[in-house]
């Protein structure tokens, strides 16, 4: 049992040290992640929040087919897509919310993913419609192999190989328009 | 953002506060269960008056007019127009959120990804592509449709891209669902092994239309009752949690079903997001998913007072009674 199912499991027999390790470990991971369909930064961590209030409330069983990271992204995906499924439409965000959630982002970027040259990565995606920033960033900055990405985004490991492929030709195409270079093979 | 130890304690309260509300919920609920005894006995003998009979299947296969029998048919004032689909075409970065599905435009209307999906083979082995009838135009990539807005309005446009070919769904009627066939390489595996192939996009109008009554959708369109061949159901923890685990749902008679498409096609539809818009974070939901003998999947999402969603839709039929109840009960 990896170190993650092991607080979830802490949390559920009372301890509450157990979720605070959780919130602390994925916190801003699944804040980027969800940045990926909120219409900003603020949204995103809002969503985060519930992920893990839904964690609290249900108690969800985690089964152990496959690893926590992959059950808590599924868990987030599932509810930034009810959310979007509530929207009527995305609110307009005044310019200067956008100015603070430029700068909120660009904080937790720093924190959680450090490097430049990952931080130049993770910003070029941001023009990259919705599916592909979703499916790079639990490949690149997760780690995920593809058939653990299809179980969060409840596709077939083909779609998820695919949707791989269409994203990494779009970034590149990207990166190099910037005159960017970073290893995204 | 929130230190952990603020996070931790906001999350713990919020959570705390969810068990009380259920709580009492739960205790207005059982004060309400008797009322709801008397409403369902009488529900089911109006049920059983208004339940019709299903035809024989269709001795054409590819055709995609129903041979089931319109329903008598619901008065206006319960119709319901979906507005025509604008795309919202993405200005800023934020906007992409979105953008996630396929689109295409096809004689002015917009077409969206359906819950359908297949692969090629599928496609080929159950005769699924029809007449070809156009090729895509545009660009998967975000930028190009911020650059050019104006390619939205042409023949053809579509997000899955430039070159893909545009075919009728043999079996369905093309003013409510085409294919689109898209070539791609791909690299697999630590060789980078080049790898060929052809995707294929099930897109769906269901906007700029009227639904006189489930018939309209169910039937009609999509033929679920006379093309099912199997059902699963999947738990709402195990959808909410990312589990793909699937049940048969083998313990329900041809007549539960037949009641249940019957109830189907008698209803009316309303938009959840003006009468319930509470309704997506409900507890009671159950996930079904068809499959049909064309090898094309349906999916429902059923919430526990009856509602009945197609692919999340926010456009919903409510049913009620033994016809609904048997086939809730029967998923897990």
């Amino acid at each position: 049992m990896d170190v993650d199912a092991q607080n979830y499991q802490r949390f559920l027999g009372g301890d509450n040290d157990g979720l605070s390790a959780l919130v602390e470990a994925y916190k801003n991971t699944l804040t980027l992640y969800l940045c990926a369909y909120a219409p900003d930064v603020f949204t995103a961590e809002d969503w985060m929040e519930d992920t893990f209030v839904k964690l609290a409330v249900k108690r969800p069983r985690f089964s152990g087919r496959s690893s926590f990271k992959t059950f808590l992204f599924a868990v987030a995906r599932n509810i930034a897509r009810d959310h979007l499924r509530r929207q009527k439409k995305t609110p307009t965000v005044p310019l200067d919310d956008k100015a603070n959630a430029r700068s909120e982002q660009q904080s937790v970027e720093q924190q959680y993913l450090r490097q430049e040259a990952k931080i130049r990565l993770h910003r070029a995606m941001e023009t990259l419609p919705a599916q592909y920033r979703q499916v790079l960033y639990l490949r690149y900055f997760e780690d995920l192999p593809p058939r653990e990405i299809a179980n969060v985004l409840h596709r077939r490991p083909k779609q998820v190989e695919s949707l791989l492929y269409h994203a990494k030709q779009t970034l590149k195409a990207k990166l190099e328009q910037e005159d960017a270079s970073y290893e995204i093979d | 953002m929130k230190s952990t130890e603020t996070l931790t304690a906001d999350i713990l309260c919020r959570a705390e506060e969810t068990h009380k509300k259920t709580a009492l919920r739960r205790r207005q609920l059982g004060t309400a269960l008797g009322a709801l005894v008397l409403v369902a006995v009488l529900g089911v003998g109006v049920w059983q008056i208004a339940g019709r009979r299903q035809p024989e299947a269709p001795n054409d296969p590819t055709g995609w007019q129903t041979t089931l029998e319109p329903t008598i048919g619901l008065p206006p004032e319960l119709w319901v127009e979906i507005p025509k689909e604008e795309i919202k075409l993405p200005t800023t970065n934020i906007d992409t959120a979105c953008w996630a599905y396929a689109f295409l435009v096809h004689q002015g209307s917009t077409y969206c990804s359906s819950g359908a999906s297949i692969d090629y083979s599928q496609a080929e082995e159950n005769h699924l592509l029809g007449e070809k009838i156009g090729t895509t135009i545009g660009s998967d990539e975000v930028h190009y449709w911020m650059e050019h807005p104006e390619a939205y309005e042409q023949e053809g446009a579509s997000n899955i891209g430039s070159g893909g070919e545009i075919y009728t769904v043999n079996g369905y009627d093309p003013s409510f669902r085409l294919a689109v066939v898209k070539s791609y390489t791909e690299y697999r595996g630590d060789n980078h092994e080049e790898v060929s192939g052809k995707a294929v996009f099930i897109l769906d109008k269901l906007n700029g239309i009227t639904l006189h009554d489930g018939f309209d959708l169910f039937s009609k369109r999509l033929h679920l009752r006379e093309r099912m061949v199997s059902a699963v159901s999947q738990s709402h923890d195990d959808w909410d949690n990312g589990i793909q685990t699937f049940y048969p749902m083998d313990a329900v008679t041809p007549e539960q079903w037949d009641a249940f498409f019957n109830a189907l096609d008698m209803s009316s539809f309303e938009d959840t997001h003006e009468t319930n818009p509470d309704l997506s974070k409900s507890s009671g939901q159950k996930h079904l998913t068809f499959t049909l003998s064309d090898s094309l999947t349906v999916y429902l999402r059923l919430y526990a007072d009856g509602h009945v969603s197609l692919n999340d839709s926010r456009y919903m039929v409510k049913i009620a009674g033994d016809a609904f109840d048997a086939i809730y009960r029967a998923c897990k």
